[in-house]
């Protein structure tokens, strides 16, 4: 309990982390605001009373000079007044009845501009709050991210571990064994199969990481060049018997004209039919059924894979081509695979100027997966 | 007297390498019984009878972790020897933590994998059900 407890705050050390940093900002930014208050209500309090000691002069300069006292504002000092009202601020007696004292306006100009500086200081320090809350918040938002991408090639490393390891391990027991000379020779050939497709499965694998990782680097360019698709499917399938051999496929030629072709990198095309058949196998149920289809629409061409695997919620079809990503909880569980197949399969479909796209009806329904590319314009002889 | 084999339980889903391990144990003496998939070996009658269960940790379905979890959960205490392309420690330990008792990282050996399976055979010969003793 305590184990799993102390598991769930090292993972959620980040938020603990983001949540002190927006309360030290808050302590921080209203510490500034109450410091700048009190600075300011200090020079406040000393201009009040450098006004006192100022009208306290003035009422002894004036009494000294025992000119006339006239009630108004006293003409050498602009801000200070002689009134016959006692109590007033700083107001300051010269003689019995007459006081000298700042002016109201006097007076009202400080409030107004210990007031301005407040409400500046105010102002400043909300924007100054909000500026680091959201710089903290983006800083957040980049942490989370980094971290969610730093998970999922570290899982997607550890698919590609197992991908890479199973294989090995099969055909390293199988030639242990071979050289113990316990196999029959009615197993033999079998194993010999296994051990092969093992090899093809390892080939595509290494075959999948140079390409993603040149598509990554832009380094991969398309060599495009007229393709007859239905020829290419049929020869595809001709050269791949051995691994397709307990699976039906069908090809329905009917949708396109003969002759039609397209504007494909033959390479790329190759790549792309490996992963969705690799696919199609892998998540397929025993007795899985391969459909290919052509259809010709206005200046595209399109091939379709149909099988009777089991599909994908509807709304996931677009998710599926994300990079290193597999539909966790989505897909059946433990099947394995790197994630980056049909990441790759519509990289090259667009490098090749097409489209790649997946569409299923839901979970258990099939799904079928759609390379769309451009149809050459045949010139009429 | 011929004593009876030894039954070994095979969990993995790769047919080549599900196979290869079938054949070599059997080439050493043993009964074995192979499965494709965690929820056929669990569902087996004879499981409680299992001498030693080897298990791969990702499979489809159930993974060999659950299938510790359950036959744990059952009372089954044979011992289970876990094979897998997963070598960090965290993996490993995990694993020990859910009732596994050795560990296989992939590629292995087939004689390591034989020599882990006599260990734990041997190991579960000597072990017996704590028994109190008491003098009367």
């Amino acid at each position: 309990m305590i184990k799993k407890i102390s598991q769930d705050l090292k993972q959620r050390a980040h938020h603990f982390l983001f949540l002190l940093v927006i309360i030290c900002l808050v302590l921080l930014t209203v510490w500034w605001i109450y410091f700048i208050k009190r600075s300011i209500d200090q020079t406040h309090h000393l201009q009040t009373m450098l006004a006192e000691k100022q009208a306290r002069i003035i009422a002894l300069e004036i009494k000294l000079s025992s000119s006339p006292l006239t009630v108004g504002i006293i003409k050498e000092h602009g801000d200070y007044e002689i009134t016959t009202r006692e109590g007033g601020l700083g107001s300051s007696l010269i003689t019995t009845g007459y006081y000298v004292q700042p002016t109201s306006d006097y007076i009202f100009g400080l409030e107004k501009e210990r007031r301005k500086k407040e409400a500046m200081v105010f102002g400043e320090g909300f924007v100054f709050g909000l500026s680091l809350l959201v710089s903290c918040f983006m800083l957040y938002l980049y942490i989370r991210l980094e971290k969610r991408s730093r998970e999922e090639l570290y899982e997607f490393w550890n698919r590609v571990t197992h991908e890479i390891k199973t294989p090995i391990t099969g055909i390293r027991a199988f030639l242990e064994t071979l050289k113990t000379g316990s196999l029959s020779p009615n197993d033999l050939d079998y194993m010999v199969d296994l051990a092969l497709k093992q090899v093809e499965k390892q080939q595509q694998l290494t075959q999948n990481i140079l390409v993603g990782r040149q598509l990554d680097k832009g380094l991969r360019q398309s060599q495009v060049e007229p393709m007859r698709m239905v020829r290419f499917v049929e020869k595809y399938l001709e050269n791949h018997s051995l691994q397709l051999s307990r699976i039906e496929t069908h090809i329905l030629r009917s949708g396109l004209p003969i002759g039609t072709r397209c504007q494909a990198d033959p390479n790329s095309v190759h790549t792309i039919m490996d992963n969705l058949v690799d696919n199609a196998l892998k998540y397929g149920p025993k007795d899985l059924k391969l459909v290919f289809s052509f259809r010709q629409e206005g200046d595209l061409v399109s091939i379709c894979l149909k099988d009777n695997g089991p599909g994908f919620p509807p709304e996931m079809g677009d998710r599926l081509f994300d990079a290193y990503r597999r539909l966790a909880g989505e897909l059946p569980e433990g099947k394995h695979g790197t994630g980056m197949g049909l990441h790759i399969c519509r990289s090259l479909a667009r490098q090749m100027g097409g489209e790649m796209t997946a569409h299923s009806e839901g979970i258990g329904k099939g799904a079928s997966f759609r390379l769309i590319l451009n149809k050459i314009k045949e010139e009429p002889l | 007297m011929n004593s009876k084999p030894k039954v070994i339980a095979v969990l993995e889903d790769e047919e080549l390498i599900r196979s290869m391990i079938q054949i070599n144990l059997e080439g050493e003496g043993f009964q074995v019984l192979a499965f494709e998939n965690g929820e056929d070996l669990l569902a087996h009658k004879e499981v409680p009878y299992f001498d030693v269960f080897i298990l791969d940790l990702m499979l489809p379905g159930i993974s060999g972790q659950g299938v510790t979890i359950q036959l744990r959960e059952r009372g089954v205490h044979r011992p289970i020897l876990m094979v897998t392309a997963k070598a960090e420690l965290e993996d490993c330990v995990s694993n020990l933590d859910k009732g596994v008792d050795d560990y296989l990282v992939k590629p292995f050996d087939m004689k390591e994998l034989i020599a882990r399976v006599h260990v734990l055979l041997r190991r579960d010969s000597n072990w017996k059900c704590p028994v109190l003793d008491m003098e009367v």
